[in-house]
């Protein structure tokens, strides 16, 4: 049976994405490969602890020019949205941290006085993690214009016969998209709170778009507070599991180690979600068939 | 000989605009002081790399000097690859900046003075692209 890609994904920022993709790869009881997508800031590390042994660059063409073809005619920044390149005197100045790779000024160049060249944008580490854990991340390079390329590049290299999980960044714009497509289950993690609620909305939304069945953690879920279990009623999300509000899962998490490790039946509660996902992930393909 | 001076409108008792990239709308006169034309800052609102769009338009209308309160490190690039001039500094009225130029008073200068993006909007977070 194929094992399913699940991307922890949230809407809001700072719900605790990075804390149950760590979890729920911990509780797998089952290889596993874990890809920190989000490369701005990839963090899952802190609680997984891999061993990097390999890395990789990720590169983006961007534009070189040859200045014995070029008439300096100034088609190529007419047409880059991003402004990477512009046309002074006897020059044509090139930004490459500005292109976004396009390819337009390349194409359409009518001297083609323009060849694309690798830059550097990023890399890609990987190595054994934990148990097992294999474990891959991203990171883009300060300054660089773009994630998702970085991203794509991490992606690619998952070898898709185990569990796979991917810990996205946050919001719901470009990158986790990217993260997103293709993958077999958005796990939504959200808190809360009128901000909680707000871009959980956008994420399921976005999930829906994309085709992809989705269900929602609540994170420092406490009784009282059922704005959430509300709105996943009225929009027909399930409720995979809650979180509680805890001094003791704060405390642990606040060491850089993985509630599940130290926390009683938390462990349990995540396998039990991830049967759940699986048996979900099983039916939408077959389904869809 | 063609002076740009940035500005918020569109004559020269506007008031200037201290920004380059982001201003909107640039007076041109003539060594004389004659109003010319103005521009209005096609890139004003350009999502990214602004300064360096805002100098190709400079080049592109045969600009052969800015006045400006501030320019950041990716615009002055075209500028003086261009052999434009540019003078930091202006205050006041278009009319008083030019009155400032023709008094030797704006700094010429071959550096920025800016810091990259200072002229765009604030907005905390992390960006998201």
């Amino acid at each position: 049976m194929k094992k399913p890609v699940i991307t922890v994904a949230s809407g809001k920022g700072g719900t605790g994405k990075t804390t149950v993709a760590s979890c729920l790869a911990i509780s797998a009881g089952q290889p596993v490969q874990f890809l920190d997508c989000d490369v701005e800031e990839p963090n899952a590390s802190i609680f997984l602890k891999p061993e990097f042994t390999s890395t990789k660059p990720v590169s983006l063409e961007v534009p070189d020019i040859d200045y014995n073809k070029c008439s300096f005619c100034g088609k190529c920044a007419d047409i880059c949205m991003y402004n990477a390149l512009a046309v002074a005197g006897d020059q044509i100045l090139t930004f490459p941290e500005l292109c976004h790779s396009c390819g337009g000024c390349w194409v359409l160049c009518p001297e083609k006085a323009i060849t694309p060249v690798p830059r550097e944008i990023g890399i890609i580490e990987s190595g054994p993690a934990q148990k097992n854990i294999e474990f891959w991340q991203g990171k883009l390079h300060v300054g660089a214009p773009t994630t998702p390329p970085v991203i794509n590049a991490v992606k690619n290299e998952a070898v898709k016969e185990h569990l796979t999980i991917l810990d996205a960044p946050p919001g719901t714009s470009c990158p986790v998209v990217e993260t997103l497509e293709g993958t077999d289950f958005a796990l939504l993690v959200t808190e809360p709170t009128l901000m909680g609620r707000n871009d959980l909305d956008l994420a399921v939304q976005l999930a829906r778009k994309l085709n992809i069945p989705c269900g929602v953690i609540i994170n420092r879920s406490e009784e009282q507070y059922d704005i959430i279990e509300k709105y996943c009623k009225e929009n027909s999300v399930p409720v995979l599991m809650k979180i509680p509000q805890d001094r003791e899962i704060a405390r642990v998490y606040a060491r850089g180690t993985a509630p599940v490790e130290t926390v009683p039946h938390l462990k349990e509660d995540f396998k039990n979600m991830l049967e759940y996902i699986e048996r979900v992930t099983v039916f939408e393909r077959n389904s869809s068939n | 000989m063609k002076i740009a001076i940035c500005s918020t409108g569109s004559d020269l008792n506007s008031s200037t605009d201290p920004r380059f990239g982001r201003c909107p709308y640039f007076v041109l006169v003539d060594e004389k002081g004659n109003h010319l034309q103005t521009l209005e800052n096609e890139s004003q609102n350009s999502p990214h790399g602004a300064g360096i769009s805002t100098a190709q338009f400079m080049i592109n209308n045969g600009v052969s000097t800015v006045l400006a309160g501030k320019i950041g490190p990716k615009a002055i690039q075209p500028l003086l690859s261009a052999g434009i001039d540019i003078y930091t500094g202006i205050s006041g009225s278009v009319n008083q900046a030019l009155q400032s130029y023709n008094e030797n008073k704006l700094s010429r200068t071959n550096n920025a003075n800016a810091s990259p993006h200072s002229g765009s909007g604030g907005g905390g977070g992390r960006k998201r692209r």
